[in-house]
């Protein structure tokens, strides 16, 4: 089945099987391999990514299911060679160990800041919930968010 | 998942059309959080999947004189984010955020949690709670059924070759009622529930005027709660009546020992939860 999205801001038209997940797609056909997959089933939201606007588990999504959609990932991110403030945030507050779940942790919070510019402590575990990540014990992540919404004390 | 097929329409009448005349196994998916999930497991097995993300008619939430129609593909995110749903269902928005994740609710629709039939589907106890029933549209033909007719047993419900659900159509709360969601799981978030309740009453001089009670996850199917709503209706609630109903819970639901709990932890988990819920009387 022939699909057209637009990832990163960049339009794609691909043939692609029906049962290829929007995981694989991105990953295999588009060539970003920023996005993880961690459990497969919808629990660990390494491969998170925004879909339309919403975060989505994308391996649990059909790439079929995607047409027409705009798609953002971890690599639009940065722009022109520079990390974003939520990424440099991030890196300044040791909000990444090895790394695995940071594509994740990034399109959450960057959906939560675009809509509560300054979230609670709440809101923050709020909306990383499905986002896990085994290294950090969350605190720099969060640390790193609030930071990026202005809200650090230093 | 080898030959799959996506049938996807934008036009309900075209879509129960080819569905009525569908001869190979199918599945209906909307966002994918359990058919995916099952796909994936080897736990169903179609040969083609019908997408009724894509219908407009199944997306709308209709807010009535006394009652509030919510589509069967309306995301649980734009459920929660419902301002009037918020109001007039506040136990719906609260068991529809214990689901999952916001990835997950940013997909899951209310359809796909009671087409999946699962007798721990967060969004069941609080859709038996408010009365909800679900309306059923194939090629030609459109029912409605209680929500507690609807399930069967664990991941069985009366949709027929042809059907899928349309709607549902829940109370709209009064201003004077009460209700909660409580479930009890091994973390917070992507936990399925062990044992939750939904909740609903209206105190009215002192008097218990009406009540709903509902168990998940402690039986096949949810089970609504006849003994306890018996015992408090008409009277004033006061601490011996509310250890007399939480005696009463073990008698009322079925739990069973799984990979999940037992039925030992079950039982006392709902009678403490139940307690939780009476205590706002006191």
């Amino acid at each position: 089945m022939k699909i057209n999205v637009k990832v990163n801001g960049k339009k794609y038209e691909r043939d692609v099987r029906e049962n290829m997940t929007l995981l694989r797609f991105i990953r295999e056909e588009i060539g970003l391999t920023g996005t993880k997959e961690g459990c497969g089933v919808g629990e660990c939201g390494a491969c998170t990514v925004i879909l339309n606007g919403k975060t989505v588990n994308s391996c649990i999504v059909l790439a079929v299911e995607a047409d027409g959609a705009v798609i953002e990932t971890i690599e639009g991110e940065a722009k022109n060679g520079k990390m974003s403030k939520l990424q440099n945030s991030f890196h300044e507050h040791h909000a990444v160990q090895c790394g695995f779940c940071t594509p994740g942790m990034v399109l959450s919070a960057k959906t939560l800041l675009k809509e509560n510019p300054k979230p609670s402590e709440h809101e923050i575990k709020e909306a990383l919930e499905g986002n896990f990540c085994r290294c950090t014990g969350y605190q720099q992540i969060i640390e790193a968010i609030q930071d990026a919404s202005g809200q650090m004390k230093k | 998942m080898k030959n799959l097929q996506l049938i996807k329409s934008d036009n309900l009448s075209e879509l129960l059309e080819l569905l009525k005349k569908e001869e190979r196994k199918y599945n209906i998916i909307a966002g994918g959080t359990d058919v995916m999930v099952l796909l994936k497991e080897f736990l169903i097995d179609p040969q083609c999947l019908y997408d009724v993300s894509g219908l407009s008619e199944l997306k709308e939430i209709l807010v009535d004189n006394d009652s509030i129609e919510i589509g069967s593909a309306v995301t649980m995110s734009d459920i929660i984010s419902d301002s009037e749903v918020s109001r007039y269902a506040p136990v719906l928005v609260s068991a529809l955020k214990e689901v999952g994740s916001p990835l997950i609710r940013n997909r899951a629709t209310l359809g796909g949690n009671v087409g999946n039939s699962s007798p721990a589907g967060d969004s069941i106890p609080a859709l038996f709670v408010l009365n909800a029933r679900v309306n059923i549209v194939s090629e030609g033909n459109e029912r409605s059924v209680k929500i507690e007719d609807f399930i069967l047993g664990p991941r069985r419900n009366v949709l027929e070759k042809g059907e899928i659900i349309k709607s549902f159509v829940i109370d709209k709360m009064g201003t004077d009622e009460r209700s909660f969601f409580l479930k009890a799981g091994s973390r917070n978030a992507l936990a399925i529930s062990k044992a939750n309740l939904a909740f609903r009453f209206m105190l009215k001089d002192n008097l218990v005027k009406s009540m709903n009670l509902s168990f998940g996850s402690v039986g096949p199917v949810v089970i609504k709660s006849t003994m306890i709503p018996q015992l408090f209706i008409g009277k004033k609630p006061d601490p011996g009546l509310i250890d007399k109903s939480c005696s009463l819970v073990s008698e009322e639901i079925k739990p069973i020992d799984d990979f999940r709990s037992t039925a030992k932890y079950r039982v006392k988990v709902l009678e403490n939860l139940l307690r939780k819920c009476l205590d706002e009387f006191c």
